[in-house]
Formats: structure tokens, C-alpha cells, sequence
């Protein structure tokens, strides 16, 4: 067979030639007998296309390589008579041919090329352990971005501080001491005159900013609001919320002393573990606002 | 694993799924548009190509599992295999359904190629572009985090890498067109 002659034993090129021969015979018999051919293939003109053609035609025009001691191809005898074992065949032998340039040896996919098939080991495992940690990275993301949005959920359902009045005179800090007794109505925290109301009818609601206590986190600052003398509420004006994870410590430990305080109708509340500084500079600026009602008159507190 | 677990893997693995699939057809693209141009196509390029390609539709098949057994999605067995039966998003899910037929189309027909008719091949291949546009729709449609920023960027940029990459084959197409006459 005139392909074969072109090419060395051994040769991965005439491996494949020899499978598709196989294959085109239906059998898997490795001991196809050379030299002949068991099916004649002659592809009619007609059939060629352009490029195959052309194929064929650089295959019988190109030059033949000069004879070399070792490592030589047998040469390839110009004869359009013997056609090649099949369509891919021909192909396969056109394109060697068309390619080796004049004066070289015919080169064939050997060696480093044949071996080189799945070429993009490191791009293919790379991309897959990229793809598996951005799903893991993205997973975590979004679990820490939902804790965090819960937390301020629950820091938002917290109750919020009221106006607290205070007189011209007195400088508006949140540790002043209302001088007269402010009034507020809860349900819509209009600051009203005391005498307006009619004292036993509508819950007077006072309400004592504690003092602001500075913790690493942040400044922590409480509200106390008293309705008819008894500690009815008791509002954050201020927490550490610069980070999530003072948002989310916050957001557990704020309405566990808030249930607290109310239980207890004092500052004699434990500290939240695992929000310490929270809980102590609660404690200070709770202690701090019921100094300030104490001041004011307001003595049913423990 | 609870419902929200659940919830987190759909949106991770749909977003890397998408990310995948864009980067299977740059290098589609690019392999194809060498292969009609003059330049090597260097031939770890579709090698990638092929394994983004299967990469694909496997975190595709991780997000339709996951967004199955997220209890609160919506998503049963019938949601997953016919277009137009889910309930919330409908649309939305739909051309995520036609886009992971696509991508399961063009990835079973691809090891068996050599068996196909190459023209017939490449028209069957070619659906997964339909697929990736569709499946960035979806991600746009029903994402829970398409209204962030982060997510919008990132959605625009892969559409601008495959849209040029759909732009250097076209041009290739048709200088290879021209230089043959
Ligand atoms: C989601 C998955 C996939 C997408 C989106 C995709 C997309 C593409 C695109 C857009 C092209 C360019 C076609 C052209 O311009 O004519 C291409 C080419 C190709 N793809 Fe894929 N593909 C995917 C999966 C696969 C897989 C799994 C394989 C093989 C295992 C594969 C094998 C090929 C081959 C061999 C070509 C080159 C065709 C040629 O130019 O001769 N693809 N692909
Ligand atoms: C049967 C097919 C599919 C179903 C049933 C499905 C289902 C879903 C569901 C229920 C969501 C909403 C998750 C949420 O509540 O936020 C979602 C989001 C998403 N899906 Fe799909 N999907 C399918 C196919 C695909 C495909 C093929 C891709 C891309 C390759 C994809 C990419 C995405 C992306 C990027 C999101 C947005 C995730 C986020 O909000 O962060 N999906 N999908």
C-alpha cells in the first residue's frame, strides 16, 4: 500500500491508518497483513472536493525527500495507479505530504505531539478547583451576609427611644436631669405639657437617657422610659454596629439584658456571655438613667 | 442540610455554572475562529474548551439538585424537565430549563461527534449559545442577588467577553470569506 511506504514501522500515523483500515472492515483483527490490501479503495474524481483535490495533488507533486542513512522514510513512488486504503487514509497521507516542506524528512505526529492530547491539565484542574472554591466562597458569603441581615432585623424590632424634654437651661446631654417632668405620650411621642393632661386618665411615660459609655466596640448608651413609676421600656440609643460581627453580638445580647432589665426593674442584670463589653457599659448606663429618674422623683425602682 | 443551605448552593453553583459556561464559549470561539483564520489554534484550547464545557453542565446539574431539595424554591421534578410549569418566575425558569437542555445536548453530542455529520454537529453545538444567553436571562430574572451591584457587574462583564468572542468569529468567518473570494 503506497501510504504505508511513506512511512516508517512503528509509526503512530500508520497506527491509525491500520485502525481506520479496521474499522472499515468491521473487525478488530490486529494482523492486518501488509502489502496487501483487502479492499481496494479507487475514490471517483468526481467525489473530491476542492481541498482533497488539492491534497492529492500537493501529496504526488511535492518533493521527494532526499534519502538519509538513519531514521529514513521509504520513498514514496509517485503512482497515481495505487490508490490509498480509504478516504481518510488518503487524507491523512495527502496532508503529510502537503506539509513537509521541500528537502525534510516527512514528519510525522510522533513523539512529544502524540503524547501531548489532553494538552490542558493545569488550565482544566485549575478551572475546577476555581469553580469549586468560588461555590464555597460564594456559599459562605451569602450564609454570613443572611446572619448579618437577620441580626439587624432583630436590631431594628428593637424598641426605640423616645424624645426626651429638657429645659432651655439645661445643656441637652443625655445625663441631664429633665428639670421639668417630661411627658410623653408613647403612642405618638408629642411632647405635651404636664398640666394638659389629665393625670390619672393617659400613662405618663418618662423617659432618662443614660449616660454614654465608650466600650472598644463603640459607644453603648440606654434609654430608660417609666410609665406610672415602674420601668415600662428600655431603649438602645446607641450600640456598636460599625461590623457584623458587633451587629450580630448586639443583635443577641440587646434583647436578652432588655428582657433583663425589665424582669428585674434594676441595673442587677447579668452580662450577656460572649458580649461583655456590651453588657457592662449597659449595666453603667442603665445605672446612670435610674440615678437620674431616682433624682427626679421616681422612687419605686429596687 | 437545611432549606437555606440548600438555597446557598443553587445560588453559588448557578452562578459558577454561568461563569463556566461563558468561559466554555470564549474558548469555543476562539478555538473555531483560529481554526478559519491563519494563526495555530493552539490545541489545549479546546482540550479547556471541552472540559468547561463538561464542568458546565455538571454545576448545572449541582443547581437544579440543590434548587430541587431548597423545599421553598418551587422546584419539583416536573419544574425541572418541562418550561412553563413553574409557579413563581415562570418565564425566568423556563429558559433556565431550555438552557441546561442545550448545554446536556451539546455536551452528549460532542463525545460521540465523529458519528455525526459535521455540519449537523456544529448546528446542534452552536444551540448552546442560545443556552448561554438564556441562561444568563434566567440568572438575571430570578437571581436573588441580580439586584446587587456586584452581581450586575459581574453578569455585564461575562456578557461583553462573550459577545466578543461571538465578535472574532464572525470576523474571522468573514475574512476567511474574502480571502477565498
Ligand atoms: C456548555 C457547553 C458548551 C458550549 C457553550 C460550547 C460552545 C461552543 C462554541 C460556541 C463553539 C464554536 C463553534 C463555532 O464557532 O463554529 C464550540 C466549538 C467546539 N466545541 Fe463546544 N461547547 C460546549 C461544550 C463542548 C463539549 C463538552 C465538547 C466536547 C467534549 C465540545 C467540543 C467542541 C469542539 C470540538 C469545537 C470545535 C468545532 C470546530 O471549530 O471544529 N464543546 N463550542
Ligand atoms: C432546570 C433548570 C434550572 C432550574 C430549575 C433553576 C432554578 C433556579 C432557581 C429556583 C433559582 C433561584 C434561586 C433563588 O431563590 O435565588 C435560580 C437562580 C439562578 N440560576 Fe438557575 N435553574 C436552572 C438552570 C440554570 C442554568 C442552566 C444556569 C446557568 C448556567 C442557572 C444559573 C442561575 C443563576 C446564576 C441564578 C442566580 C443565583 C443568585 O441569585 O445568586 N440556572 N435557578
Amino acid at each position: 500500500m503506497s501510504d504505508r511506504r511513506i512511512l516508517p514501522p512503528g509509526d503512530p500515523l500508520l497506527a491509525r491508518l491500520e485502525r481506520l483500515e479496521r474499522e472499515r472492515q468491521g473487525t478488530n483483527n490486529r494482523q492486518v497483513p501488509t502489502g496487501t490490501s483487502p479492499r481496494q479503495f479507487a475514490p471517483p474524481t468526481a467525489t473530491l472536493n476542492a481541498r482533497q483535490y488539492a491534497l492529492q495533488a500537493a501529496r504526488q507533486y511535492a518533493p521527494q525527500p532526499a534519502p538519509q542513512p538513519a531514521r529514513q522514510y521509504a520513498p514514496q513512488p509517485a503512482s497515481p495507479a495505487a490508490p490509498p486504503a480509504s478516504p481518510q487514509a488518503a487524507r491523512l497521507a495527502a496532508l503529510q505530504a502537503a506539509r513537509q516542506p521541500a528537502g525534510q524528512t516527512a514528519r510525522p505526529l510522533a513523539g512529544k505531539q502524540a503524547r501531548r492530547k489532553r494538552p490542558a491539565r493545569v488550565a482544566k484542574f485549575g478551572a475546577l478547583a476555581l469553580s469549586c472554591a468560588t461555590t464555597a466562597g460564594l456559599v459562605y458569603l451569602f450564609a454570613d451576609i443572611n446572619t448579618t441581615q437577620a441580626a439587624n432585623q432583630a436590631l431594628a424590632a428593637l424598641p426605640t427611644a423616645v424624645p426626651v424634654a429638657t429645659t432651655g437651661a439645661a445643656p441637652a446631654t443625655p445625663s441631664t436631669v429633665p428639670a421639668t417632668t417630661p411627658v410623653v405620650d408613647s403612642a405618638t411621642t408629642v411632647v405635651v405639657a404636664p398640666t394638659t393632661i389629665a393625670a390619672p386618665v393617659v400613662p405618663v411615660v418618662q423617659a432618662f437617657n443614660g449616660d454614654v459609655i465608650d466600650t472598644r466596640y463603640g459607644p453603648v448608651q440606654v434609654q430608660l422610659q417609666f410609665t406610672n413609676g415602674g420601668i415600662s421600656e428600655v431603649a438602645v440609643v446607641a450600640y456598636p454596629d460599625g461590623d457584623g460581627t458587633s451587629v450580630r453580638i448586639n443583635a443577641r445580647a440587646l434583647p436578652t439584658l432588655r428582657n433583663e432589665v425589665l424582669a428585674a426593674q434594676s441595673a442587677q442584670i447579668n452580662s450577656v456571655s460572649g458580649a461583655t463589653y456590651t453588657s457592662n457599659a449597659y449595666k453603667k448606663s442603665l445605672q446612670s438613667a435610674i440615678d437620674q429618674a431616682r433624682a427626679a422623683g421616681i422612687t419605686a425602682i429596687a | 442540610m437545611t432549606d437555606t443551605q440548600w438555597w446557598y448552593i443553587t445560588r453559588a453553583t448557578g452562578i459558577v455554572a454561568t461563569v463556566l459556561a461563558v468561559a466554555a464559549l470564549v474558548f469555543g470561539f476562539f478555538f473555531s475562529s483560529r481554526n478559519t483564520g491563519e494563526r495555530r489554534r493552539p490545541a489545549w484550547w479546546l482540550d479547556l474548551h471541552n472540559w468547561l464545557g463538561g464542568t458546565t453542565l455538571v454545576f448545572t446539574v449541582v443547581h437544579i439538585v440543590a434548587s430541587y431539595l431548597d423545599r421553598n424554591s418551587g422546584i419539583g421534578l416536573l419544574q425541572v424537565l418541562v418550561p412553563g410549569t413553574a409557579k413563581n418566575a415562570s418565564w425566568a425558569i423556563t429558559w433556565g430549563v431550555i438552557a441546561t437542555y442545550t448545554f446536556a445536548i451539546t455536551v452528549f453530542t460532542s463525545w460521540p461527534r465523529k458519528r455525526l455529520r459535521p455540519r449537523l454537529w456544529r448546528l446542534v453545538h452552536l444551540t448552546s449559545v442560545v443556552g448561554v444567553a438564556l441562561a444568563g436571562l434566567h440568572a438575571f430574572q430570578v437571581g436573588i442577588d441580580a439586584t446587587t451591584l456586584a452581581f450586575e457587574a459581574g453578569l455585564a462583564i461575562t456578557a461583553a467577553l462573550a459577545v466578543y468572542a461571538l465578535g472574532v468569529r464572525v470576523l474571522a468567518l468573514l475574512v476567511n470569506r474574502t480571502h477565498q473570494g
